[in-house]
């Protein structure tokens, strides 16, 4: 007996030992959601895109370090880029690289950032036309040192022109920290961690505060997050970043339980049963979609036609504008939400910039 | 030589497979709550290994990730444990088995094949994610080519074909989503070409590799442009091991199940003091608490 | 062509004959109980049967709420031809209790379609499931009703033993299904882990007889927790959380 207790203890030791010790055999890495970096010898890193390829990002001028299964080598920082995205496009404008971007796929028109606009306008930046019909030969002729794309169906057509790209997007909707820290991912590519550290961490200080004034809230309202289309539905799920925003805001997100991509369709059945009792409804068809106000939301669906859901008669409907796409500033974006939800708590902002309200008629 | 005495005596102790048992549950279940809250640290264990993963995101979350690197070292000591008592069961029983009939004899023997086929699956998953090539975010476009790392086979998509539910469909909010993707995947090497037909949930083997569809497109009917599908490209040493386990596990339990019913029907006992054959081992049984009810 | 509402609207007939039953075992009318048992279990199978024809080849992944009541109507009736009469009559209680669980919280009857769940595999791991819960369930009732009865009995303790082989097939198909569809058999989400944590549960419930003390009395306490787990964990998702309750809306169905 006395043998099998100075075993045990021997191994519990053991065991303990091994935990303690642990931290110290971690290497150099940071995640955030779906995307890492890895922090290797002189300089170089290795990067994981939203569909978990592997690029090796190598300071100009260096060798890059040896290693295989990786789908392509970046020199840093880069000087030229194409965005697909233009949230992607506001966090490189966030880092002060905005000149970099050199290509995009949205036209000029749908954008607000005010420098891509100019450069469009002026040249500087080419648009290569919508990402189903991309102008290969011009992006060729661009020349960027990476392509930030959404698109995986590009990633064979950019490996055959030896033009390296990370895809952003991941199956599973990012979550608010993902969102927040994808600026720290994209800095790796610029050499500007510590500014987008500093930058991440301040906006995680604001949504802090914004969370501290909401403890004063007696109540939080139900909140959906989705679109009503003609024969179906699609929300945003309880992972995602619109849905945790929801939360940071004081509010009550209906779909808090669901997983999954962004904008999943859900069944008729289960938003109905939990939109009936909604008191907002955040929606990202507005005007650009034709939808004007709570009556063109219902003309253009027959399920609002049957099935009356609170949010359409005594509850309010918001359409998401532009800037919501647009602008680095999450915590800013949490801040107008919170005054939507509660907004003696918050009586200063009173003018919208990223959720509009859908008049009745 | 004691040592070994002693370590086996108390690896083979019932009570401390107990614990470990409960602990797993434990662990596991707060470890379900955690990863709700950090559900991509653990996504990214399904394209790197297990060791990967321990130094990678292991060590630098471990106030998320401290349930899993535990209950690995809780299930290595349970399969030592398993190991042990199973041996000293085994040992026991094939001893007791001069004089039983066959049917008796398969049902003492079951618990062992239980066991053993647990065994071979905790091991057949840890080769599986520790040893072998997972490859993925392989994106190939129809008539497009890769080359599969590591190897001289290149893979080309010939043709995929994604069938959508008609305008109408039964099920509201379905048309045109995707009813079906099957694609012809033409793998090239020193014997010829070789066209595998690949669907989602039909993967293709060839070769020891094994490729999957994880994600095509296009999602929606009426897009123009080069459909392609997102591969993944696995070599996976441990599935055999998990098939064997798989089969020996299930094996096992259907032949316990069915000779204890047998045994209850012709001799009138609970079928639950019959479930219960455990025969005492002959190196721990003084530290077995055997009930029978 | 069979209506998308068929199968709902026979799953409201069979529990309002499941609420009969329990009524003439109330009054102590136990062979019109055992009647409108039978008969609620045929409505219900039909229920069933015909859902999964409706969207076949795809699998009703959260059709749990449906189909307990199913599960532990069949319990009864096999208890019933061993004839444990007054065992089967004490779960009609449950089977009312999981029947209007699905009528008043259930968020719907049909999934969200994905490819994924077009799989013969993904068809038998729910199946096995929804019975190996449904009998764990019952195990644990009957355990809980005999401590109470202050009565030995085994029946509850062979309904758990089959209940957890048909959890273990459905981990081994649940293993094919993900293998197939994923390239990996664990899916490293936290339904696959509070899965194991159940099924871990059980095992060391099968290993409790090693130790001394554990007596029936005390196992069915062990049992009882389980079935918590499996409500809590997997039942209580399925049907959106704990919730206000309202009828599932039929009139959805006729916009299809």
């Amino acid at each position: 007996m006395k043998y099998t207790y100075i075993h045990i203890t021997q191994v519990l030791m053991s065991i303990t030992v091994f935990l303690l010790l642990f931290p110290g055999c971690k290497v150099n890495f940071e995640q955030f959601g779906g995307f890492s970096i890895r922090y290797l010898d002189n300089g170089c890193k290795e990067v994981t895109d939203g569909v978990g390829r592997k690029l090796l990002l190598v300071p100009s001028g260096c060798r890059a370090v040896k290693g295989n299964k990786r789908a392509g080598i970046v020199r840093i920082p880069v000087k030229r880029v194409v965005v697909y995205s233009t949230y992607n496009a506001a966090l490189i404008k966030a880092l002060g690289h905005v000149n970099s971007i050199v290509g995009v796929v949205i036209k000029k028109d749908d954008w607000y950032i005010p420098e891509i606009r100019n450069g469009i306008a002026n040249g500087r930046i080419v648009y290569l036309g919508q990402y189903t019909s991309i102008d290969y030969e011009r992006l060729k002729r661009l020349k960027p040192d990476v392509v930030f794309t959404w698109d995986e169906g590009i990633v064979p057509k950019l490996d055959e022109l030896s033009i390296p790209c990370v895809v952003t997007t991941t199956k599973i909707a990012k979550d608010l920290n993902a969102h927040i820290n994808f600026i720290r991912f994209i800095s790796g590519f610029y050499g500007e961690e510590q500014r987008a550290k500093g930058f991440a961490e301040s906006q995680f200080e604001r949504i802090k505060k914004i969370s501290a004034r909401l403890r004063q809230a007696k109540k939080a309202p139900k909140v959906i997050w989705g679109d009503i289309y003609a024969r179906k539905v699609q929300v945003e799920p309880g992972n995602s970043w619109a849905g945790q925003m929801v939360e940071k805001a004081g509010g009550d997100y209906l779909f808090r339980d669901l997983e999954g991509a962004s904008c999943m369709q859900v069944t008729l059945e289960k938003f109905f049963s939990r939109a009936k009792d909604a008191d907002i409804l955040i929606t990202y068809r507005g005007p650009e979609s034709g939808i004007s106000s709570k009556e063109r939301l219902r003309q253009s669906s027959r399920l609002l036609q049957m099935v009356d859901i609170r949010p359409m008669n005594e509850g309010r409907i918001y359409f998401t504008g532009w800037k919501l796409y647009q602008s680095a500033d999450t915590a800013g974006i949490i801040a107008e939400l919170a005054a939507i939800l509660h907004p003696r708590l918050f009586p200063e902002i009173k003018k919208p910039g990223y959720f509009f309200e859908l008049p009745n008629k | 030589m004691n040592f070994i005495r002693t370590s086996w005596r108390f690896l083979g102790n019932a009570s401390l497979s107990l614990w470990l048992i409960y602990a797993l549950f434990a662990e596991f279940l707060i470890g379900s709550i955690i990863m709700r809250h950090h559900p991509s640290l653990f996504h990214a264990l399904k394209d790197m290994t297990l060791q990967q993963w321990v130094v990678l995101y292991g060590a630098n979350s471990l106030r998320a990730t401290w349930w899993f690197l535990g209950a690995l070292i809780l299930l290595f000591l349970l399969a030592l444990t398993t190991t042990v008592c199973g041996t000293d069961k085994l040992i026991a029983t094939i001893g007791a088995l001069r004089g039983s009939g066959l049917w008796r004899g398969l049902l003492k023997l079951s618990p062992s094949i239980i066991h053993l086929g647990f065994l071979l699956l905790l091991l057949g998953q840890l080769v599986s994610h520790t040893v072998g090539i997972n490859l993925h975010g392989n994106i190939l476009a129809t008539s497009g080519t890769i080359t599969v790392p590591g190897s001289r086979m290149k893979i080309t998509l010939k043709e995929l074909k994604v069938d959508f539910f008609g305008k109408g469909a039964r099920f509201l909010g379905m048309d045109g989503s995707p009813r079906d993707c099957t694609g012809v995947l033409s793998i090239i090497d020193a014997q010829g070409h070789h066209d595998r037909v690949i669907s989602i949930n039909r993967p293709v083997w060839y070769k020891g590799w094994s490729f999957f569809i994880e994600d095509f497109y296009p999602k929606s009917r009426g897009v123009t442009r080069s459909p392609f599908i997102n591969m993944v490209i696995r070599k996976d040493p441990g599935i055999r091991l998990m098939m064997g386990g798989a089969i020996l596990f299930g094996l096992g339990l259907i032949m316990h199940l069915l000779l204890v019913t047998r045994f209850h029907i012709n001799r009138g006992h609970s079928p639950v003091n019959v479930f219960i054959t455990t025969v005492p081992s002959p190196v721990s049984h003084k530290r077995h608490h055997i009930r029978q009810e | 062509m069979i209506s998308l509402r068929f199968p709902i609207e026979t799953f409201y007939i069979a529990s309002l004959i499941y609420g009969i039953a329990l009524l003439c075992y109330l009054l102590k009318l136990k062979r019109l109980s055992v009647l409108c048992l039978v008969t609620a279990f045929t409505v219900n199978m039909i229920s069933e049967i015909s859902g999964r024809y409706l969207i076949w080849p795809y699998c009703n992944m959260f059709s749990e709420p449906f189909f307990l009541p199913l599960c532990l109507a069949g319990i009864c009736l096999i208890l019933i031809i061993l004839k444990r009469d007054e065992q089967a009559l004490s779960m009609v209680f449950m089977i009312v209790l999981f029947s209007c669980m699905a009528i008043f919280f259930s968020e719907g009857y049909y999934p969200p379609f994905t490819l994924m769940s077009k799989s013969i595999y993904a068809h038998l791991f729910h199946l096995f499931v929804f019975i190996a819960h449904g009998s764990l369930i019952a195990g644990a009732y009957l355990a809980i009703h005999s401590v109470f009865k202050k009565k030995r009995d085994d029946i509850p303790y062979q309904i758990i033993i089959w209940g957890f082989a048909v959890l273990c097939g459905a981990g081994l198909f649940g293993m094919v299904w993900s293998y197939m569809g994923r390239s990996d058999v664990i899916s490293w989400n936290h339904y696959y882990f509070h899965s194991i944590a159940i099924w871990f549960y059980y095992v060391g419930f099968f290993h409790l007889h090693l130790i001394r003390g554990w007596d029936q009395k005390r196992k069915a306490w062990i049992l009882l927790g389980g079935a918590f787990l499996i409500f809590w964990f997997d039942y209580l998702p399925q049907i959106g959380g704990l919730h206000i309750p309202g009828v599932l809306n039929a009139r959805l169905y006729e916009l299809y």
